[in-house]
């Protein structure tokens, strides 16, 4: 269901930036997915399709480029991916249920509040990559 | 790269009609208690009121209606649903982590409040309150850039809470932002200084501003019921009418 409003999100994104630039036809738009976000990337890129229609933009190219979250404890300097750590902190959110409805899939931002640095405990750390949903660039062809 | 949650912001908040900031660069002066009144007396005059609570380490308003902290918040078509209490909508942090701690540096911070803003179904309100939390970090600075509205102040009537909410006005002042009142907050039931207060605010707020909210015995019982506090309501009445 989150997907959804990640799909609304960028589609009004891209509405509006087609106004602003004054475009007749948005040809492309290149997403980045960061797996801290648990997305669904193919019910994304279906919603994605839908969604463009509904809002009139008709066809847009939809290009998706996988980022692994990364991070680097404050505390100690340890660092360390998402895919080293998240079938342990999945249990943890999810417990038996996969691929859970969960805070860290809304607002992946929450995931200090969730997990620690798998070194030292810390709670503080850095999320230097992957974090989020990401609009990387958009492609069309002006009216004028 | 382009920042979708800036766009999906002021359509979430198109059918808000008016959004009133609850702040004072203080802590522990009664924000949040004066924001659920504030909710409270909206709601007993018919108007539709939601309540955004983004005081992230210290969000306190559903605990203060007696909502259940362990209930977490479900995704709908398009974001989250705020929760009903006592007729009042409130959206906070707290439907997300419980009652864990959250230990959030500043640029989390921001993210995290644009994805309460960006994603936070309202539908249409009268009234949108926004509790803050104290001091004028990351949580003033991204809410004043994306939305527009205007501010309650609210100090203790003592001399150190005057000086930093003075600085909280001078702040406001400097984004020409339009500030509704300055609330005194009495929870100490002390005689109430005019000196102290006129003092403090002269360069930045003319006295006619200021409305003293008296002490209120058991008003944590009051609220936690849902029931607007008689001795509020006309302090209240003033600063919906200002």
């Amino acid at each position: 269901m989150h997907e959804y409003s990640i799909a609304e999100g960028i589609v009004l994104t891209i509405k509006k930036l087609r106004e602003v630039n004054n475009l007749n036809v948005v040809s492309e738009a290149v997403l980045s997915i960061g797996s801290l976000a648990q997305i669904d990337k193919d019910v994304l890129l279906e919603l994605l399709k839908i969604l463009s229609t509904e809002y009139g933009l008709g066809h847009v190219n939809f290009l998706v480029e996988d980022e692994e979250s990364m991070f680097k404890c404050n505390y100690c300097g340890f660092s360390w991916s998402w895919s080293q750590v998240k079938d342990r902190i999945m249990r943890e959110l999810c417990e038996d249920v996969k691929d859970c409805d969960n805070p860290v899939h809304f607002i992946p931002d929450l995931i200090n509040v969730f997990m620690g640095c798998p070194k030292c405990g810390s709670q503080d750390f850095k999320i230097l990559s992957g974090y989020d949903v990401k609009l990387i660039s958009v492609k069309g062809v002006r009216n004028d | 790269m382009i920042e979708f949650k800036d766009y999906m912001i002021s359509d979430r908040l198109g059918n808000v009609c008016k959004v009133l900031i609850v702040g004072s660069g203080k802590g522990g002066v009664g924000k949040s208690t004066l924001t659920v009144i504030l909710g409270l007396r909206l709601r007993d005059i018919g108007m539709k009121v939601g309540i955004l609570d983004i005081d992230l380490h210290g969000a306190s308003i559903p605990f203060i209606l007696g909502w259940n902290t362990n209930t977490t918040v479900k995704a709908v078509r398009g974001g989250f649903k705020p929760v009903e209490v006592h007729g009042i909508k409130i959206m906070s942090l707290r439907m997300f982590v419980g009652d864990r701690p959250t230990p959030l540096r500043g640029e989390r911070k921001s993210e995290v409040l644009k994805y309460m803003l960006s994603l936070t179904i309202w539908d249409s309100l009268d009234y949108l309150l926004v509790d803050l939390p104290p001091g004028m970090s990351d949580e003033l600075l991204t809410l004043v850039k994306y939305v527009k509205g205007e501010h309650v102040v609210i100090t203790l009537p003592t001399k150190t809470s005057v000086d930093v909410t003075t600085r909280y006005v001078k702040f406001l002042k400097s984004l020409n932002s339009n500030i509704l009142a300055v609330i005194v907050n009495n929870l100490m039931n002390v005689a109430i200084s005019d000196e102290v207060l006129i003092k403090g605010f002269q360069e930045d707020m003319p006295t006619s501003n200021y409305l003293v909210i008296p002490y209120i015995h058991d008003v944590e019982e009051y609220l936690l019921k849902g029931v607007t506090p008689k001795k509020a309501v006309d302090v209240i009445d003033k600063i919906i009418r200002a």
